[in-house]
């Protein structure tokens, strides 16, 4: 009955194109919905492909390996239990299931794919992906940030290391911090104090006079013209062993040379 | 398929015509036969057992017997014995065949049988021969045995053991009639009455046909799989149950179910021939414990709450 394994076949690659079509939209709504969260409280953003893809992957497999014939008949009632029934028995070849397979055929081309896909609910679910896109990109140019989570993880981070440190500093008790910290912490932090800091940060000028374009001036061509006695040689510094006592003394001598 | 039902629906009218409700015995009957298997009918005196049997007997054109089953019978009686035959001045042996060579075999209140009687009926029924001396003689098929047996009445009585019990593949249990069938039942046989001619509607071929479509009826994985965790589930309820049925019951109950789907005309077991089945599958393959006779629970009613449990 090679036609009728030919038609579960069938069944089951459209059926589950639908799934996916499906499963592929509720993922890219997961991957927009965890990326604005992310962005607002400063994650890296593409961590959200992380759940998206994890879904996509066990949604779909859970269901590929379902039974198509059972979806099909929570639709169309008439073929509740029958269609299962010729679709696990496809192999088999007897008369009584000769004749459930034609019977089945037959039914079968009442089933339209279309009842499979919701029009509405994948209306919903576009739309809400645009949605989510918009409103990513109006929050990004608002730049907007709650809780800064890497600052608050790498804080902990700290701790954690600071706690570890004073953990390992040995079985002998002591006082201070360990390693070579200063135990009043950054002294530009210190001095700073509690004042508030004002940082402007220039804006770049993106703004281009017109009148200041003009041709850009010749470059003058160096020469090296020196005359042929110019040269230059190395110099040396000597360093003369002069006991200091008598430094001074040459000194003198050199001063009374030039007044002289 | 549907030519299935009809012949079905006019067999049920045939016999209709000689008998008044009881739709139900002639249902589970009937899926007996097809599965080539044997069914224990439980019921109070006076509700057509013996009736029903012949009747469908005369339907379906099989050579019938009654074994009224007491203390004193033995097994030759129902086996068949040698007998002295004198022919030509010569005396020979010669085998007699016992009651138990027919196609159909009414065994009556085989509860009152002695249990080494009972023993040679039952292993006509598993073996579908008889071993009288040295010689095997094999029954003519298809061979059922419906035995009977009283719920009341017990002294004196020989109950048949667990696993004798379990060569019957049904234990059809037989109600009284609804007050209308009983008014009936009344009108028909109360007043001048002359016995309907039967028409003959199966014969031993279409039988023997009928019973290899059954087992042909395909069946899904997941009805399998209910049919084969329901059976465990009756070995696995410790607090009402003290033996569950065997994988025997399995066999049975799958069968039973696929003989219901083709008498209903359908070329697949649904869920419901299963739940339906299950009743006269179990009901002598499972002994309660102390528990749930101090509960005052009813085999079905353990069976009815494995069958809600076994989604």
């Amino acid at each position: 009955m090679k036609s009728f394994i030919n038609v579960v076949k069938e069944i089951n690659s459209t059926l589950n194109s639908i799934v996916l079509f499906d499963n592929i939209l509720n993922s890219f709504i997961i991957f927009l919905s965890v990326y604005l969260v992310m962005s607002i409280f400063n994650f890296h953003p593409l961590l959200a492909s992380l759940p998206a893809i994890a879904y996509l992957i066990l949604s779909s497999y859970k269901e590929v390996i379902s039974s198509k014939a059972k979806l099909i008949e929570t639709k169309y009632d008439y073929l509740n239990e029958k269609l299962r029934t010729a679709a696990d028995n496809a192999s088999m070849e007897n008369p009584v299931v000769d004749a459930l397979h034609e019977e089945v055929m037959e039914e079968i081309k009442n089933v339209r794919a279309s009842s499979f896909f919701n029009q509405k609910k994948t209306s919903f679910k576009i739309l809400s992906l645009i949605v989510l896109c918009f409103l990513i990109v109006f929050l990004s140019t608002l730049n907007l940030g709650f809780l800064d989570f890497r600052v608050l993880l790498d804080n902990v981070q700290i701790s954690w290391d600071e706690g570890v440190a004073t953990e390992e500093g040995g079985e002998t008790p002591s006082a201070g911090v360990a390693g070579d910290q200063d135990i009043y912490g950054e002294e530009s932090i210190a001095t700073l104090g509690k004042e508030e800091m004002e940082i402007e940060i220039r804006p770049v000028n993106y703004e281009v006079n017109a009148k200041s374009i003009s041709d850009a001036p010749e470059e003058k061509k160096f020469e090296e013209t020196f005359p042929e006695e110019v040269f230059a040689s190395s110099t040396e510094g000597f360093e003369e062993n002069i006991p200091i006592n008598q430094q001074e003394l040459v000194k003198e001598y050199f001063k009374k040379l030039a007044e002289g | 398929m549907k030519n299935y039902k009809t012949l079905f629906d006019a067999l049920y009218k045939e016999v209709g015509k000689v008998m008044v409700g009881q739709s139900e015995l002639i249902e589970h009957i009937m899926i007996a036969i097809l599965c080539d298997g044997n069914a224990l009918l439980e019921g109070y005196p006076g509700l057509a057992k013996t009736l029903a049997i012949k009747t469908l007997s005369e339907v379906m054109d099989l050579k019938f017997s009654r074994i009224q089953n007491t203390p004193d019978l033995m097994p030759s009686d129902i086996t068949g014995t040698y007998i002295i035959e004198e022919s030509g001045g010569k005396r020979n042996f010669k085998f007699q065949p016992g009651p138990v060579f027919a196609n159909l075999v009414l065994a009556d209140e085989i509860n009152r049988a002695t249990p080494k009687t009972q023993s040679a009926l039952l292993e006509a029924m598993q073996e579908k021969q008889v071993t009288a001396g040295n010689t095997t003689y094999k029954l003519d098929l298809p061979f059922f045995v419906l035995a009977t047996q009283n719920p009341i009445e017990q002294e004196g009585t020989y109950p048949l053991p667990e696993a004798q019990a379990d060569r019957f593949l049904l234990k059809i249990k037989v109600g009284y009639p609804n007050p209308q069938e009983e008014i009936s039942i009344v009108n028909r046989y109360a007043t001048e009455y002359s016995v309907p001619r039967l028409k003959t509607l199966l014969n031993k071929n279409h039988i023997i046909a009928l019973q290899q479509h059954t087992r042909q009826v395909p069946i899904a994985n997941d009805i399998k799989q209910k049919i084969v965790r329901t059976i465990i589930a009756t070995r696995q309820n410790k607090q009402l149950i003290q033996y569950g049925a065997s994988p025997r019951a399995s066999i049975g109950l799958t069968l039973a179910s696929k003989a219901r789907a083709l008498m209903n005309g359908r070329n697949y077991v649904s869920a419901d021939d299963v739940n339906t089945m299950a009743y006269p599958v179990l009901r002598h393959r499972i002994i309660l414990n102390f528990e749930a006779e101090r509960k005052g629970l009813a085999v079905d009613d353990v069976i009815k709450d494995i069958l809600d449990k076994v989604k």
